[in-house]
């Protein structure tokens, strides 16, 4: 473990490593050239002398990046989140090779270096970005933990991107759901109450999580500090700012997760309308349990107890595990509601006539995979989201399974 | 709240002829219920040196804790240099607008000598007469570059005795390398604060920042505990080891003696250690050496530090030697903290003697004794912090 890469050393016989981009607690990086393509690339590998952390550690967060990144990279990426294109040994150091963020600042640096972000329509447009990025993350069941400006590289162009999935995970069942958490809890400014005392509370984490870090980042860049505090107005703290764009800080960084934006979905739409008020609700009864919810663009519905990212809305699975962690995802699109798929065994709705199966592209990869057929009697294959209108059922897994909603938009 | 107190001796069981133990004893504050209301008094040193970066950076610090404070919350704001400017008088933060507040830091000038003391007084002057109870966090933050050379450390200790009998707790920071260390010093440990060293106007508004919201965790605003000892018992050497590694000065009242502590905070564990010389005794089991009473937020909780007295040679070999290292460790520290290099050196031989070179503890106080000896005042201060298995305290 006593070597050392260099400038000029070729990695795997492909990567030539050139300039030393820097070092964390777990990794370090260098700026490389891939000699078969001849694009630029960066390549990290485990920090092991130069961390106070133990080797185990080390290894244990490279493998956990590893595993988000795999999965970002199937489902195909996002624009907001760093790229990976391969692994590979030398002299038994593991190597990852990512995406070079060209000209990249990581966001506590570049308000170190240029001071606070005035102009308000810049920091409205990163955060944006970073609600889809969180959006894209969430819905490919990756929770990422730990946003804050050290994670975020900017680019000239003012593009967010996420770098560092070491704390980011893909859940397994080994983990318990609740906490969040396999380590010691760190308490940071841009952490919620819920996720920095998630041993101690009874509060559960959720989509509302990372759209309080979000809005930290966001006082952040317009003030180029943070307080622990909760609700936090910029003006407040002198920032020079928009009123919609203070008022929407406020709202996602309140102490309880019900007076802010539910997910980032919404916060991404109030961001885009410089309007803080949330777009319009809608209301699901689920009707065995007679339990009515609210629920916003962007809100899910799944498994309670399940391991997987937290879904808006959890409920008791009364057959076991055929329920996903998210099952279903509410979204309005041009004022028309949609429920999408994101559940490996499929969802229908009834809109008067018959009912209609919605199934998520991975499900109907899972069905076909164990030599089933998702088409419905007709020879149609089912769609991966549906128009929602007053009054359709939307019912897990099958009409018959016993939890089934009754779906309201209400008046705005 | 519902604090509890631990005790732990280094030698459950003492031979017949009486022995010297180290003991330490943990306070674990319990939970937060209502945020304090807070009650602050900024201190700005507004002498000519402060000119430039540091008299701006603290009117931005004054502007950042504005945005921290909440309606109920107290600010007064003080300047001192060879005069002393009441900037702000003692507002109920939502019987004044941000603008006013802006406007009046804006006035802080840089100019003249360093009358901290006067400075101070005011400061004092302007939090004592507020209304207060169990659920009020009182705090004097301290900026300072300079030394005030008409009065002297021992001046500053009684003064600081002073503000701690209202209720005040004093967060002292100097800044640079030319204020006066010990004043600091004696400021932030007698007063029950902290001590710290800003190496930058940079560094100023998340001091003045993280001490309001510290302050907004205040479990217990005026905790102490009282240790009743057994005759023939005797005490010495007590330190408070978390959150930082100070000296204390017990106030002795017939067999018992107060160690007043820094206020319970949230989630902060706090440790006070000491030795604690047990006369000789007739064997027997569980014998009180000391009761510890632990007085907060209104509460009162026991423990009694014990042993066991005993001939067996099996038993009395049973050491946790935990309890001693941490005692070393914080008298080490404690040196450190003052740049009292020499005598830190002298710690650590003993400490190495008795508990080997390769325990860790040992080598952590040997590296951390080489960085205050090629370091200065910053790595001095960073010495008085013990990094716990939950890392550094907040």
């Amino acid at each position: 473990m006593t070597w050392e890469p260099e400038s000029g050393d070729v990695i795997a016989g492909r990567y030539k490593l050139e300039e030393f981009l820097g070092k964390g607690g777990f990794a370090k990086a260098f700026r490389a050239r891939d000699t078969e393509t001849g694009e630029a690339v960066a390549v990290k590998y485990p920090n092991y002398t130069e961390s106070q952390n133990d080797p185990d550690i080390i290894e244990e967060y490279f493998k956990k990046e590893v595993g988000s990144l795999e999965r970002i990279r199937r489902a195909g990426g996002h624009e907001n989140v760093m790229d990976y294109y391969d692994q590979v040994t030398e002299r038994d150091v593991p190597f990852l090779v990512v995406q070079l963020i060209v000209d990249g600042i990581e966001l506590d640096e570049v308000i170190d270096q240029h001071g606070p972000i005035d102009d308000s329509e810049q920091v409205q447009q990163i955060g944006i970005d970073l609600c889809d990025a969180m959006g894209f993350l969430h819905e490919n069941e990756i929770v990422y933990r730990d946003l804050k400006p050290e994670n975020v590289m900017l680019t000239p162009d003012i593009t967010p991107t996420l770098i560092d999935f070491n704390t980011a995970t893909g859940f397994d069942a080994t983990e318990d759901p609740s906490s969040g958490n396999t380590g010691t809890t760190i308490l940071g400014p841009f952490k919620p109450r819920e996720v920095a005392e998630a041993s101690r509370t009874d509060v559960r984490q959720g989509p509302w999580s990372d759209v309080y870090s979000i809005g930290k980042i966001l006082l952040f860049l317009l003030k180029g500090s943070v307080p622990k505090k909760d609700g936090v107005n910029p003006q407040a703290f002198g920032a020079d700012c928009d009123d919609y764009l203070a008022e929407i800080v406020e709202r996602a960084t309140q102490s309880h997760y019900r007076d802010r934006y539910r997910n980032a979905t919404v916060l991404k739409e109030v961001l885009e309308q410089r309007d803080p008020t949330p777009p319009a609700t809608a209301s699901v009864t689920y009707i065995q349990a007679e339990r009515q919810f609210t629920i916003e663009p962007g809100d899910t519905i799944g498994r309670q107890g399940a391991s997987g990212p937290p879904a808006s809305i959890t409920i008791e699975d009364p057959q076991g595990e055929y329920i996903s962690s998210v099952q279903v995802q509410f979204d309005i699109e041009d004022g028309d509601w949609s429920l999408h798929d994101r559940s490996l065994n499929g969802t229908f709705v009834q809109k008067g006539a018959g009912w209609q199966r919605v199934l998520s592209a991975p499900g109907r990869d899972r069905l076909r995979s164990e030599g089933e057929d998702p088409t419905d009697r007709h020879g149609n294959v089912p769609p991966e989201a549906v128009t929602l209108t007053d009054g359709d059922l939307v019912s897990l897994v099958h009409p018959t399974y016993g939890v089934t909603f009754e779906f309201h938009p209400e008046e705005s | 709240m519902t604090a509890t107190v631990v005790s732990e001796v280094n030698r459950p069981y003492v031979p017949t002829g009486g022995a010297k133990l180290t003991a330490e004893i943990e306070v674990e504050p319990g939970r937060l219920e209502e945020p304090p209301t807070r009650q602050i008094a900024l201190c700005i040193d507004a002498s000519g040196s402060m000119a430039g970066d540091d008299i701006e950076q603290a009117r931005a610090g004054a502007e950042w804790v504005f945005g921290l404070l909440d309606e109920d919350d107290y600010i007064s704001i003080i300047a001192f240099d060879s005069e002393v400017t009441t900037v702000l008088e003692p507002t109920r933060w939502e019987s004044i607008s941000r603008e006013t507040a802006v406007d009046a830091v804006a006035d802080i000038s840089a100019g003249g000598g360093t009358d901290m003391y006067s400075g101070l007084l005011e400061a004092k002057a302007s939090l004592q007469d507020l209304p207060s109870d169990d659920s009020t966090a009182r705090r004097v933050l301290l900026l300072s570059d300079g030394k005030d050379n008409a009065h002297d450390p021992e001046a500053f200790g009684a003064l600081a005795r002073e503000i701690d009998s209202e209720g005040i707790r004093i967060k002292a920071a100097g800044i640079g390398s030319d204020y006066r260390e010990e004043t600091i010093r004696t400021l932030g440990t007698v007063a029950r604060g902290e001590w710290t060293h800003l190496d930058a106007a940079g560094d100023i508004e998340s001091f003045f920042g993280d001490a309001v919201e510290e302050a907004g965790t205040v479990v217990a605003p005026d905790a102490r505990l009282e240790l009743d000892v057994a005759d023939g018992v005797e005490v010495s050497e007590v330190y408070r080891s978390l959150p930082q590694t100070q000296s204390v000065d017990l106030d002795w009242e017939d067999n018992a003696a107060v160690v007043p502590l820094p206020d319970l905070l949230e989630r902060e564990t706090q440790r006070v250690v000491l030795k604690i010389h047990a006369p000789a005794n007739d064997p027997q089991d569980a014998v009180s050496l000391a009761d510890v009473t632990l007085h907060a937020g209104g509460e009162t909780t026991r423990e009694s530090i014990t042993v066991d007295y005993t001939d067996d040679e099996g038993k009395l070999a049973e050491h946790n030697e935990q309890v001693d290292v941490d005692h070393r460790q914080t008298v080490i520290k404690t040196e450190l903290g003052k740049g009292n290099v020499a005598e830190a050196q002298t710690q650590l031989e003993r400490m190495t003697r008795i508990h080997g070179e390769d325990t860790e503890a040992v080598q952590t106080a040997e590296r951390e004794t080489r960085i205050v000896m090629e370091g200065g005042r910053k790595e001095q201060n960073k010495a008085t912090k013990i990094v716990t298995d939950e890392g550094i305290q907040k």
